[in-house]
């Protein structure tokens, strides 16, 4: 956990100085590292996307709002998992956060306990897709060494078709498909074929997020 | 025939003389026809002839007498200015004078048997047989004028002035004309003679001059219609001054009356003092006023009317306000406090005027009790601090969220601090002082949440208003602290403009502080409605003005108030907002107006608008108690 702590950035974007200050003070006393900054275009500016990390957004703040950066980072792809806070929130604006993926939507003064615990959260999670992201490179990259036909074959093979239906498909005899079935093992490097389905639901469930 | 007349007139003369002679009785015996010489003595004739000698030298000597006044008549008579003529019946000259020669311009043996009607003008022929008929008769002295037809007679030089005017004026009688005036003695004692005498003149010149004058008179008449016309002229210019001047004066007295009834039916008082201070004249409502009756005034001194407690104050202030303010307070209303005859302090208002009669001068005031005005002062004053109090908590309710936003600031970062504490103590040796110092920046967020709360609650608190001399710039920044929420969530730019040094208001911070908000919380509703791109601005700029008056200004750049809106826009409950009472800025007039103040706006659609308020600087308190 130490590990992680020391490696991960926990960013606080805020216009006010007593706000970053005082959760600045908090959040490093806690063993984190913080980075604040004043505005939006600030945070932008010095983000590191290479470094695993989190997001503490104010709501309000004059030029670049809360949700506007949200926006922005969603533009940008960039996939920071963010914990909004605010003075006086409304309904409307912690819906759209929470649309946009927020991690939370803490009003202040909010207890430090529940922050601490969302932003171990949000760390989590940004390293669960960090992971995520890396098998999904992984598995793409696998999938793109299958020739045309050989995802052809595949795709019939996840559901499940019986070599026999899928020659008979394909008007390809059942010798041919057992060597584009050996071949698609061997490229996914799957064991078996549960393997090989749960491979491509994972590719679908990475996709889809 | 001069003979005769002479003859006549020495016989006059001798009777007179027999008349002083008296007769001795031999003259009477030689008178006697029948006396005989014969019968005479020698002596006696001798006696007789003695007197008849004496007789005979005194009659030659009486008769040379007669000689020489006969000569000396016929010299007068021919050479008379007056010319002579005597006529027979008919009118033929029998005798003329030299005189006559001249003037008909015959000599006198040509004339002798001539006609006088030959020389008469052939106009007047018939005037003169008429004239010389009544002569014959005898009845009475006759005169007759008339022209000569043919005068040979020149002018004599003397006339020409006469002539020179003459030939100037067309209309004056022709000089060439001889006028005869011949006028006819009656004489009893030629009564059976028939012989008539003229006495003749020359009365050209005269009647000349009598035309002359004649025609000079008509002149002078002419000359009076004209003059007299251009006095009646005058006279009805004159008559029709009088009756201006009467009408006039007529006016004046309705003036006066109205006046005079105007003077005691006035509701105000109206007191006429002199330069000493003196009452000359007080009205009925002053005695309504100060309960002293007209006489107990008239002829007392200003003074009584005047507190008693401060009695020389004012006769030291009211001497110099006789002398020296007079002229700078007239036309303008001033307070001050007078005193009923029951002792109670009245406040009055009161204006003067000042005018001079004979070398004095008088000052006129207008009274007017002002406790009714002043009560009324209280209760609109009251009344108008209440509906700012019920308007300023509907403004806190709007600024509500802003203001807790504000609070809950200090607060969340005192959570946070006071947990970084205890995070720290949990350490085996925690850092002392890094805890002071978080615990330091702990206690002023808790101030921080403090002073707005205290603000906050001073804003709604509804106290008696007190008015107290205060730093405007001070009062912003207490607004803006106020409205910082609202202004940070809505992207506002903001700006000040606070002059240094400014000199101090006199007025009451809370509703002064409700006008700020006021204005500050339009401002960011207009710039609310602006996209967010567009940069927002809000100015806020305190500066003393050219009158030395404070001036705030509270600008912004939003959308600006459609021309229709601006009348309407000081006005109680007009409001452009949907869920807007419309009493925010009609308050805030007021509020200002209170303030002896003025708030204004300008705005230009898509431009933005501009809100100024004045506040007058406070003034140190005088020395008689008003400011």
């Amino acid at each position: 956990m130490a590990d992680h702590k020391l490696a991960s950035i926990v960013y606080l974007v805020d216009d006010e100085f007593v706000m970053r200050d005082s959760l600045t003070l908090l959040i490093e006393s806690t063993g984190f590292i913080v980075k604040s900054f004043e505005s939006a275009n600030d945070f932008l500016e010095h983000y590191d996307p290479n470094k695993p990390s989190c997001l503490i957004l104010d709501l309000r703040m004059p030029a670049l709002s809360g949700l506007e950066l949200q926006e922005e980072l969603l533009r940008k792809a960039i996939t920071i998992p963010t914990i909004f806070i605010s003075g006086n929130a409304e309904i409307p604006d912690s819906a759209k956060a929470f649309r946009a993926g927020a991690i939370d939507f803490l009003q202040k003064p909010f207890n430090h306990e529940v922050l601490l615990l969302r932003i171990k959260e949000a760390l989590t999670k940004d390293r669960e897709l960090r992971t995520k992201a890396t098998e999904m490179a992984i598995l793409e990259q696998r999938m793109n060494r299958l020739s045309a036909r050989e995802k052809q074959v595949l795709s019939l093979v996840v559901s499940y078709r019986s070599n026999k239906e899928i020659g008979k498909l394909l008007k390809l005899s059942n010798r041919t498909i057992d060597i584009y079935r050996a071949n698609i093992m061997h490229k996914m490097q799957a064991d078996n074929l549960p393997e090989l389905v749960l491979m491509l639901r994972e590719i679908d469930h990475l996709k889809n997020e | 025939m001069s003979h005769q007349s002479i003859q006549n007139s020495k016989a006059i003369q001798c009777d007179e003389n027999i008349g002083h002679t008296a007769l001795t009785p031999s003259e009477i015996k030689l008178a006697t026809p029948s006396a005989d010489l014969s019968s005479l003595s020698k002596a006696d004739l001798q006696k007789l002839l003695t007197d008849y000698q004496n007789q005979h030298l005194k009659l030659t000597q009486e008769n040379n007498a007669l000689t020489k006044s006969l000569e000396q008549y016929t010299g007068i008579y021919n050479h008379s200015g007056v010319g002579y003529l005597i006529l027979d019946p008919k009118g033929t000259i029998q005798n003329a004078n030299l005189a006559i020669e001249a003037l008909l311009g015959c000599a006198k043996e040509t004339l002798q048997n001539k006609n006088l009607a030959d020389f008469v003008y052939p106009e007047e022929l018939k005037g003169f047989q008429n004239f010389i008929q009544a002569a014959t008769k005898q009845t009475a002295n006759q005169r007759f004028i008339f022209k000569l037809n043919n005068p040979g007679y020149k002018r004599k030089p003397h006339d020409s002035k006469l002539a020179k005017n003459a030939a100037r004026d067309p209309d004056t009688p022709d000089n060439e004309s001889i006028y005869i005036e011949c006028q006819h003695t009656f004489n009893k004692n030629q009564a059976t003679n028939l012989q008539i005498h003229l006495t003749v003149n020359d009365i050209s010149e005269h009647k000349c001059a009598q035309e002359r004058i004649n025609y000079l008179n008509e002149h002078l008449h002419k000359k009076i219609l004209e003059q007299s016309g251009e006095l009646i002229a005058s006279s009805q210019k004159l008559l029709k001054k009088v009756n201006e001047l009467n009408h006039s004066q007529r006016l004046l007295q309705e003036r006066e009356a109205r006046l005079n009834s105007i003077f005691n039916a006035a509701v105000e008082g109206i007191i006429t003092i002199d330069s000493t201070g003196k009452i000359v004249a007080a009205n009925a409502a002053i005695t309504d006023i100060f309960g002293y009756s007209n006489q107990e005034l008239v002829g007392k001194s200003i003074i009584k009317l005047m507190p008693r407690t401060k009695i020389k104050l004012y006769a030291r202030f009211f001497k110099k306000f006789l002398t020296k303010r007079i002229p700078k307070i007239i036309g303008k209303i001033s307070e001050i406090n007078g005193e009923h005859k029951n002792g109670t302090i009245i406040p009055i208002d009161f204006s003067v005027s000042a005018f001079s009669l004979d070398n004095e001068s008088y000052v006129t005031s207008i009274i007017r009790n002002a406790s009714l005005r002043k009560e009324q002062e209280r209760q609109d004053k009251a009344l108008l601090d209440e509906l700012a109090h019920v308007t300023r908590l509907g403004l806190m309710g709007e600024m509500a969220s802003g203001i807790a936003h504000e609070i809950n600031q200090p607060l969340s970062a005192i959570t946070s601090y006071t947990q970084v504490c205890l995070n720290f103590m949990q350490n085996e040796q925690p850092d002392l002082e890094q805890l002071a110092t978080v615990l330091l920046k702990t206690q002023q967020q808790a101030l921080n949440a403090g002073k707005i709360i205290h603000r906050m609650r001073d804003f709604v608190k509804f106290k008696t208003i007190y008015r107290s001399n205060v730093d405007i710039n001070s009062l912003i920044q207490i607004c803006i602290d106020l409205c910082d929420a609202d202004l940070k969530h809505n992207n506002i730019i903001q700006h000040f403009m606070l002059a240094d040094g400014l000199p101090t208001v006199n007025v009451d911070s809370v509703q002064i502080q409700q006008v700020l908000i006021n204005l500050i919380r339009n401002a960011v509703d207009a710039l609310k409605t602006m996209p967010p791109i567009t940069r927002r601005h809000l100015s806020i700029q305190s500066t003393l003005n050219n009158e030395q008056l404070i001036e705030i200004r509270v600008k912004d750049n939003g959308p600006g108030i459609e021309i229709v809106d601006q009348k309407k826009l000081l006005m109680p409950f007009f409001t452009t907002k949907s869920d807007g009472m419309g009493m925010g800025l009609s308050i805030c007039h007021s509020i200002v107006k209170a303030h002896e103040g003025k708030l204004h706006f300008n705005s230009l659609v898509n431009r933005g608008t501009t809100f100024y308020f004045t506040l007058p600087v406070s003034i140190r308190k005088n020395h008689h108690g008003r400011s």
